[in-house]
């Protein structure tokens, strides 16, 4: 399902009353102004009620997946170096002036895409377009700023990956489902990659990336959008278009068995990851695994969670994940055990209910419980400028337009039990998938 | 305090949705905060209990009863309490923390009744089936065990134990330890809840589409005859700062990363100087253009996060530092910490630093309370921490009136290598050297916070 900006939350989903209105929160309604600049920028303008601020989204087109062995890792650092000064402004000014504006900023790297935002005081418009678009057109790359966000690239690695089970666990997954695509390689890279990558090499992502014919921008907020479009006219119009992009080469061989690998780390329980080769988010059968994962793994009454945490204890905690991307992505589960777990029991613990999700009933009442918390997770994100921003932009990256977040919602609205049985049929099957165990090892398993 | 003087910038005033509250004769307070433009309503209840109550030898029983009290009750079982939430695309959450337990839900304006229903009944009639209990307990025992593979959490769990001690209220993890868990019965359980779940002190909040008269006739409905004297409440000792740095080294042998903490006491939430300490800390560790994330991030690169937050509580407070780097510099990133806090503790800000954090903490704030679940938590947290509820509207105010010389005070606040308590995780064969001459060392194990 696509994924939800939503830092100052926990999961609370709401959704509207299915008889009654579905007044502010008809994506139908959102008057979204459209314009495309000579460059080729992409603008996507929302003026909406509420609190008297902007959020400023910049996507790039870019991200682990555009790169190469050698170079993995390159996105996501260079999304660091974003913010280390460019042609008008030194370093640290960005975040120093915005902040003095009452501002906010911060950045993502995932396999697709590199985006930027920034939450400001409606009066601080003009900033952000002068900050914004000088970095786009003239960010300063330099020995320093590369060595020392190296330096903090790798302390996140560390602490994403090297040091936490989970991490190391999803890296390795990835790794092994994926063996030709791009997708195989973390979007933090690996750590040889991160110590070799180069300032010439920094220099020639940005040229071939960060250009406005690659981006896309959405603004959403306390804004009047004439005078912003020529805000924005007036300070993106001289940034040359880039080169036509690269594409990414499809070349991902069909998976014909399952793979099995393992690791062996100190850790106090075992542990399960899985991934089923699926399809990109822009594939009919999209929404049907976003329903899937809903009835397997969303809320305390999901299947899971009811049969393999707590029927057959067979785990501590089971969750289902799948992840919205432009080529064809995975359907995960990540089984967490306890320390006494047995992860073959877990396993098949878990074929059976795929099993029975393949083949056995599902009932109305579950299905729509699965539609409705969908929906309200959906629409709960665009109870903010963030979030709406967030799905306007993300939807336009991935499905070519902003208005296929409508559809989204349509495309749940349709999904039947059949199409729900179907779609676990033709992707969670063992031949589609890899499994990552978690072998406890050393000091830290306790005495039994 | 201090007359309102002229502000350089304009702080516009902030709209906060209007707010009713009417008190039941049992002591339930019922606030409604209206807003209509989405169809949705968020429902908390928030009761005055908490691991703070943890009754001696049953560290973590005030948070293993409350994840039980949605695991069956007098009139629903666990599924049919799952169901009547999540089957119109809501969630129930349930928070438990030192002094405050709250039932959260959001649901559409039109299940408002039902949902209400619900969170009466978890507080009223939890039934803790006994099968429920057993599986709680061994689930909560598997969950204490992985912990102990995370880094940050040990480096929590220490802190804790370190800085507040054993004796204290305050001084043990709000999930319990393992050998605590262990002794969880049914009993246990339903004896706190009786002990403690009180409708005097306690609070309702609807925050969204629906009107209070409404909200407060579901209210009484739900809540009518629930009854109880109010709890005594507790003043949990503040501590003297330390002298000297006092070192926990938590030993962790596969760690390639160290996770860093230090805690001074701070100041209480009703303190009169809480706002201009909210300031100095923006300047010195909150934020990305913070004096700590200049120094240890930005300049050396050590590492991906640094900063520092100011916890304050009903009765005490703490301010804490939290970051990490690789173990090879360890030594370096606190020398490097503890030397901007020294300089930040002897000078204060510069009156452009205390202008810039203040736009910025002010700027912040309303998307801190933008939605009605963050409303409806931050009111919650106010009524919870001896406040009026005005002070979310006030925020900004305040922070705008703060002066120099009363941010400048505040400085003094923040840890510093006069003292401090410190907690390292990590390689011990890497660390312990480098740790040489800081202060009074002492090494332990992680299987000692289990």
């Amino acid at each position: 399902m696509p994924c939800f900006s939503d830092p100052g939350f926990s999961a609370h989903p709401g959704a509207p009353g299915r008889s009654g209105s579905r007044r502010g929160l008809d994506p139908s309604r959102l008057l979204v102004v459209e314009h495309t600049l000579a460059n080729g920028l992409n603008v996507r303008l929302l003026p909406e009620p509420g609190l008297p601020t902007i959020t400023y989204y910049t996507f790039f087109k870019v991200g682990s997946r555009n790169e190469r062995p050698g170079i993995t890792g390159i996105s996501h650092l260079f999304e660091h170096m974003m913010f280390n000064g460019s042609a008008r402004f030194g370093p640290k000014e960005f975040d120093r002036l915005l902040e003095a504006r009452g501002g906010t900023s911060n950045a993502y790297t995932s396999s697709d895409v590199t985006a930027y935002y920034e939450d400001f005081d409606r009066d601080a418009l003009e900033l952000v377009v002068d900050l914004e678009s000088d970095r786009m057109r003239a960010l300063t790359i330099d020995d320093e700023c590369l060595k020392r966000e190296r330096e903090v690239v790798k302390e996140e690695r560390r602490y994403r990956v090297d040091n936490d089970l989970g991490g190391m666990m999803d890296e390795l997954l990835d790794a092994t489902a994926f063996v030709a695509h791009s997708y195989h390689w973390p979007v933090v890279g690996w750590m040889g990659d991160l110590d070799a990558i180069t300032k010439a090499q920094c220099i020639e992502y940005f040229r071939a990336y960060y250009a406005p014919n690659n981006a896309v921008m959405v603004l959403v907020g306390d804004l009047e959008p004439e005078p912003t479009l020529r805000l924005i006219e007036e300070h993106y119009h001289s940034i040359p278009a880039g080169p036509p992009l690269p594409g990414v080469v499809q070349a991902e061989p069909e998976q014909h068995g399952e793979r099995y690998v393992k690791i062996r780390h100190a850790a106090q329980a075992p542990a399960l990851a899985l991934a089923y080769k699926a399809v990109e988010a822009r594939h009919a059968d999209a929404a049907a695994l976003d329903l899937v994962q809903t009835v397997l793994s969303i809320g305390e009454g999901a299947r899971l969670s009811r049969v393999l945490v707590r029927k057959k204890e067979v785990a501590t905690s089971a969750l289902a994940y799948f992840d919205w991307r432009i080529d064809p992505s995975t359907f995960k589960v990540s089984l967490e055990l306890p320390p006494e777990g047995d992860p073959a029991r877990a396993l098949q613990a878990l074929d059976e209910e795929v099993v029975k999700l393949q083949t056995g009933p599902l009932p109305a009442a579950e299905l729509e419980r699965a539609k409705n918390l969908l929906r309200g997770q959906t629409l709960r994100a665009l109870a903010t400028h963030n979030g709406k921003a967030h799905a306007l932009g993300e939807h336009e990256v991935l499905h070519g337009s902003w208005r296929a977040l409508f559809q989204t919602l349509e495309r749940y609205e349709q999904v039947t039990a059949d199409d729900v049985r179907a779609a676990a049929r033709r992707y969670l099957v063992p031949e589609r998938r890899s499994v990552v165990e978690l072998v406890p090892v050393g000091e830290a398993v306790s005495e039994r | 305090m201090n007359t309102p003087e002229a502000l350089p910038f304009h702080v516009a005033p902030m709209t906060l949705p209007p707010l009713t509250e009417t008190a039941l004769p049992n002591g339930l307070s019922v606030v409604t905060v209206e807003r209509h433009d989405l169809p949705l309503v968020t429902v908390r209840l928030v009761i005055g209990t908490g691991s703070a109550r943890d009754p001696l030898g049953k560290d973590g029983l005030a948070a293993f009863t409350a994840d039980l009290l949605r695991r069956g009750t007098a009139r629903r079982s666990a599924d049919q309490i799952d169901d009547a939430i999540e089957s119109v695309g809501g969630l129930l959450g349930v928070d438990a923390g030192l002094e405050a337990t709250g039932l959260t839900a959001t649901v559409p304006s039109d299940h408002a009744a039902g949902a209400l229903e619900v969170i009466a009944d978890l507080a009223q009639r939890a039934s803790f089936p006994e099968p429920e209990v057993e599986l709680a307990r061994r689930r909560t025992l598997a969950l204490l065990a992985q912990l102990l593979d995370e880094p940050s959490s040990v480096a929590d769990r220490a802190l804790v134990d370190i800085f507040y001690g054993k004796d204290h209220a305050y001084g043990h993890p709000g999930d319990g330890r393992a050998s605590t868990v262990e002794t969880f019965r049914r009993e246990d359980a339903a004896a706190f809840r009786d002990a403690t779940y009180r409708p005097a002190g306690a609070l309702l909040l609807f925050a969204g589409d629906i009107r209070p008269e409404e909200a407060v006739q579901l209210a009484r409905n739900a809540f009518g005859e629930w009854e109880g004297e109010p709890l005594a409440s507790s003043s949990p000792a503040a501590a003297a700062r330390p002298r000297g740095l006092d070192v926990l080294l938590v030993d962790k042998a596969d760690a390639t990363q160290a996770q860093v903490r230090l805690a001074v006491p701070g100041i209480a939430r009703k303190d009169v100087r809480f706002y201009a300490a909210v300031l100095a800390n923006a300047v010195v560790g909150g934020g990305f253009t913070s004096r700590l994330v200049d120094e240890v991030r930005v300049n050396r690169g050590l590492s991906y996060s640094v900063g520092t937050r100011l916890v304050a509580l009903r009765e005490l407070g703490a301010v804490t530092l939290a970051t990490f780097t690789k173990s090879e510099t360890a030594r370096e990133i606190l020398d490097v910490s503890l030397g901007v806090l020294d300089a930040f503790r002897a000078e204060g800000p510069t009156a452009q630093e205390l202008d810039k954090a203040r736009r910025y903490v002010i700027g912040l704030y309303p998307e801190r309370v933008e939605s009605n679940e963050q409303l409806a938590e931050a009111l919650s947290s106010a009524r919870f921490l001896g406040l009026p509820f005005d002070v979310v509207a006030r925020y900004r105010d305040e922070l705008a009136r703060a002066t120099l010389p009363e941010v400048v005070e505040m400085a003094r606040l923040f840890p510093g290598s006069d003292g401090a308590k410190v907690v390292v995780v990590g390689r011990a064969g890497e660390i312990a050297a480098q740790l040489e001459g800081l202060g009074a060392v002492t090494v332990r194990k992680v299987d000692d916070f289990r």
